[in-house]
C-alpha cells in the first residue's frame, strides 16, 4: 500500500503498520523515505510538529466514530491527529488552539434541529448500542414517549461518536474527561454515563463545542512538574 | 458573576456586561465593543469581546432575509468561517437568529463567533462575541449570558 506525504502541510497518509512504526521509534520504513517523509534519516521539517506531539504530549485522545477509531495528542503548542482516511491512517498536526475547530470537523459538527419535547431517556448501554446499530428504539424498555422521540432521531442517524480525553492526573483531576454525542438530523443527544445506566440528554452544537473545547486538562489538573 | 448595566445614550439599547470590561463607542460603524482588559489576559492573547452593531436596512427587511445576507458576508470575508449552529427564540419579546461559527483569525488563532441578529426599529442589529476557540467553554459562555440580556427600547414586534 502507498505512502503518500505532503511537505507543505506535513501530512502523512501511510498503511497502519509504517505509521505504528514511525511513532513507536523503530527504523523508518523505506517508503517514508521514498515518500519524502524521511530526509538523510530524519523526519521532514513539517513532519516534525507532528512527532513532537506524540513525543511531548500531556493529554492523549480516542477518537471513535461509528466503527472508525482515531487518536490526538495534544502538547501544550501543538498537536498530532491520527484519523482514517481509504483504508490507510492520515497523520497530521495542527496548533492547539485549533483543537476543538479540528474535533468540530472530524465529527463534521453543524447546525441542527433541537430534539422536542426536550426530555432526558434513561437507558442501558447494551440497549442504546443495539438501538443505534438497528436504528430502532423498539425493545430498548422505554416509555411510549420516550421510545417515540428516540425513533424520531434514530430515523435520522447521522453517527453516534465519543471522544475520551486522557492524562496524568495532579490530586485534583480524575484524568479523564469524555464527550459523547448522538448526531443525528432530526437533533443532538449527549451520552452520559449514570451508573449502570446512561442518559441521553437533548443537546445542542453549541454545548458540544464548549465541550470539546473544555477536553483538555486545566492548568491545576497536571501535576507541577518537579 | 455580578455584570454591569450599559445604555447606549444615542442608539437606545441595553446590555449588562461582565465587570471591568473595557468599553469603546467611538469606532466607525460599531456602537458598541466591549473587550476584555490587556492588563487581565496573558500578553500575546486574543482578548474575548462583544460588540453591537445597527444597521440602516431595505424597506420591509425580514430577518430570515438579513441573517442570509450577514452571514453570506461574514463567509466571504472571514477565512475558513465554518457555521456551527443556528437556533432562533425570542429575546426581550423579539424574535432573535443566534448563530456559532469558528474562522482562522491566523496561523495560530481559531476564533469562535456567537452572534445574535434582530431586527428592531427598522434597524438590524448584530451582536457578536469574539473569543479564541479553546476559550469558547468559558468566555465565550459568560458573553453569551450578558447578550441574553440585550434589549432595544421601543422595540416591538
Amino acid at each position: 500500500m502507498r505512502v503518500d506525504f505532503s511537505a507543505a502541510s506535513g501530512t502523512l497518509l501511510a498503511p497502519e503498520a509504517v505509521i505504528d512504526g514511525l511513532l513507536g521509534g523503530a527504523d523508518p520504513a523505506p517508503a517514508l523515505a521514498a515518500a519524502g517523509a524521511i530526509v538523510d534519516g530524519a523526519p521532514h521539517p513539517s513532519l516534525e510538529p507532528a512527532l513532537q506531539a506524540v513525543e511531548q504530549a500531556l493529554c492523549r485522545m480516542r477518537l471513535e466514530r461509528g466503527e472508525r477509531t482515531g487518536a490526538v495528542w495534544a502538547s501544550p503548542a501543538v498537536c498530532a491527529i491520527l484519523v482514517p482516511q481509504d483504508g490507510r491512517l492520515r497523520l497530521s498536526s495542527f496548533p492547539t488552539l485549533f483543537l476543538p475547530d479540528a474535533l468540530a470537523r472530524v465529527n463534521d459538527l453543524g447546525p441542527r434541529p433541537r430534539i422536542e419535547p426536550a426530555r432526558t431517556i434513561s437507558i442501558s448501554p447494551g440497549d442504546l448500542a443495539t438501538a443505534i446499530a438497528t436504528r430502532s428504539a423498539a425493545g430498548a424498555g422505554l416509555d411510549d414517549e420516550e421510545r417515540e422521540l428516540l425513533q424520531v432521531t434514530l430515523d435520522a442517524l447521522r453517527e453516534h461518536w465519543r471522544i475520551e480525553a486522557r492524562w496524568e492526573p495532579s490530586a485534583e483531576s480524575p484524568g479523564v474527561r469524555v464527550v459523547e454525542v448522538v448526531d443525528t438530523d432530526a437533533g443532538m443527544w449527549s451520552v452520559i454515563p449514570d451508573a449502570s445506566r446512561v442518559e441521553l440528554w437533548p443537546t445542542t452544537p453549541t454545548k458540544v463545542f464548549r465541550a470539546l473545547g473544555g477536553l483538555l486538562p486545566r492548568d491545576h489538573e497536571i501535576p507541577v512538574p518537579s | 458573576m455580578d455584570r454591569e448595566a450599559y445604555r447606549h445614550a444615542e442608539l437606545g439599547f441595553t446590555i449588562e456586561l461582565p465587570p471591568g470590561i473595557e468599553v469603546h463607542e467611538d469606532l466607525p460603524h460599531v456602537a458598541l465593543l466591549a473587550v476584555e482588559r490587556s492588563d487581565v489576559v496573558p500578553e500575546g492573547t486574543f482578548r474575548a469581546s462583544l460588540s453591537v452593531v445597527a444597521e440602516d436596512g431595505p424597506e420591509g427587511l425580514d430577518l430570515d432575509g438579513y441573517v442570509a445576507g450577514s452571514l453570506e458576508r461574514e463567509i466571504a470575508a472571514m477565512d475558513d468561517l465554518r457555521l456551527l449552529d443556528r437556533d432562533q427564540y425570542e429575546l426581550g419579546g423579539v424574535p432573535v437568529v443566534r448563530t456559532l461559527a469558528h474562522y482562522r483569525g491566523g496561523d495560530a488563532l481559531a476564533v469562535a463567533l456567537e452572534q445574535w441578529r434582530l431586527i428592531a426599529r427598522g434597524l438590524g442589529w448584530v451582536l457578536s462575541s469574539t473569543s479564541d476557540a479553546i476559550s469558547f467553554a468559558d468566555k465565550g459562555e459568560i458573553m453569551a449570558e450578558c447578550a441574553e440580556t440585550f434589549r432595544v427600547e421601543g422595540a416591538t414586534l
